[in-house]
């Protein structure tokens, strides 16, 4: 990509990426929405940063994931918002996962799961990519992130989902 | 093949999968039920998808300019030009008051090292944007927005840091001529702890966003350096 950044062309070619991916990992529209624009905001206030490696698609799934990880983490912070969140019909997913698999998932990640094993975890189980796909997006190798999934694994080990045991 | 990535499937809706990838995807998606569903997934979220810009993007379509605030913004700066002279007053007071108040953390506080540049923060109410009243607190959800004057610098530099120490570069703006002028922005606070400090940095014509954010995490912060602290209370606006 080139500066200056076009959000408003970004917005339209990979808005729907955005927002689908937050709406998969937040579970709901409302929040979905929001940090869709939170992610555009921040693309516009950080755009002098952009160096243009990596494709707009790849940056742009990486931040989102980051996003949704943090807003995830807010929401543990704030058990209220947890009690008022009404889930939502299930939808078709891009997810290899199924929409209550998905919920489980985000579940365990509330459980004090460290950012860097969180972001691994969605990229391999959700997304499907291979661990050195999903090193490349986190800046670490593919044992590390190897490691990472492990780390949860055995986090989750007493009580593992069923999603778990099939992959 | 083991299944197809989210993300290529992503990029393979955008035509952005090299030609011998795509092939191979495609040939994928061919065999596998799985796949397939997920792809139509993405495509009908593409579908289902409104391509108009949300009103928190529009102003940043064309940047710099001033002008290209949100309109609400300007109509509010025109009715408010007659009455200057109070408002000039009412900044004076903002301005001057918290530097006596014992605890600046408790309510909005403003204080000026040296006379560079002017930072005035607004938000968005029922009745209209109003610039934040002294000891008002702001939630998650309350959008604002910031007011700067230059005062000479060629370049101002906008930012935020909040209660976690978390910095944000806003923009790296050029005043359009002398005066106070609204930033082509608007900002939504989000759940971050307070207190919410905003910054304006002076500088030169090769101002940028990385000096901008090396400076407002200096301590003690450089002279001319604005700073707005605004308290943060609990919920959602």
């Amino acid at each position: 990509m080139t500066t200056p950044l076009d959000i408003a062309s970004l917005y339209r070619r990979y808005g729907s990426m955005v927002q689908g991916r937050c709406r998969a990992l937040l579970g709901n529209d409302a929040d979905a929405q929001e940090v869709t624009q939170e992610i555009f905001l921040k693309l516009h206030r950080y755009r002098d940063r952009w160096r243009g490696d990596a494709a707009p698609s790849t940056y742009l799934f990486k931040v989102t994931t980051t996003t949704c990880l943090n807003r995830i983490r807010t929401r543990k912070r704030r058990r209220e918002d947890l009690v008022e969140e009404a889930p939502e019909p299930p939808r078709p997913t891009t997810s290899l996962l199924d929409t209550l698999a998905l919920r489980q998932l985000v579940d365990h990640l509330l459980e004090g799961v460290d950012e860097g094993v969180a972001a691994a975890v969605i990229y391999f189980y959700v997304d499907g990519l291979t661990h050195a796909e999903a090193g490349e997006l986190l800046g670490v190798s593919a044992a590390a992130v190897r490691k990472r999934i492990g780390t949860f694994r055995s986090r989750v080990r007493d009580n593992p989902p069923d999603w778990l045991e099939e992959t | 093949m083991k299944h197809v990535s989210t993300l290529e499937l992503h990029q393979l809706h955008l035509d952005e999968l090299p030609t011998s990838r795509g092939e191979q995807v495609r040939a994928h998606l061919a065999a596998c039920a799985r796949c397939t569903e997920r792809y139509e997934a993405v495509r009908s979220e593409a579908d289902a998808f409104d391509d108009a810009l949300p009103a928190a993007l529009q102003g940043l379509v064309d940047p710099p300019e001033p002008v290209a605030t949100p309109a609400h913004w300007a109509i509010w700066l025109r009715r408010l030009a007659p009455a200057a002279a109070a408002l000039a007053a009412a900044a004076v007071a903002l301005f001057a008051l918290p530097m006596l108040r014992a605890d600046p953390a408790s309510e909005l506080t403003t204080r000026t090292r040296g006379e560079l540049p002017q930072l005035e923060v607004w938000v968005a109410a029922p009745e209209g944007p109003r610039p934040l009243r002294e000891g008002e607190a702001l939630a998650a959800g309350d959008r604002v927005q910031l007011l700067y004057n230059a005062r000479g610098a060629e370049r101002v530099g906008l930012a935020g840091r909040d209660g976690t120490g978390e910095v944000e570069v806003y923009g790296v703006l050029t005043p359009p001529s002398p005066g106070l002028h609204p930033a082509p922005f608007g900002l939504a606070l989000d759940d971050a702890p307070g207190p919410q400090v905003f910054f304006a940095v002076p500088g030169g014509p090769d101002l940028q966003a990385d000096a901008v954010e090396r400076t407002v995490r200096e301590v003690p912060l450089p002279h001319g350096v604005q700073v707005v602290t605004v308290p943060k209370r609990e919920g959602r606006r």
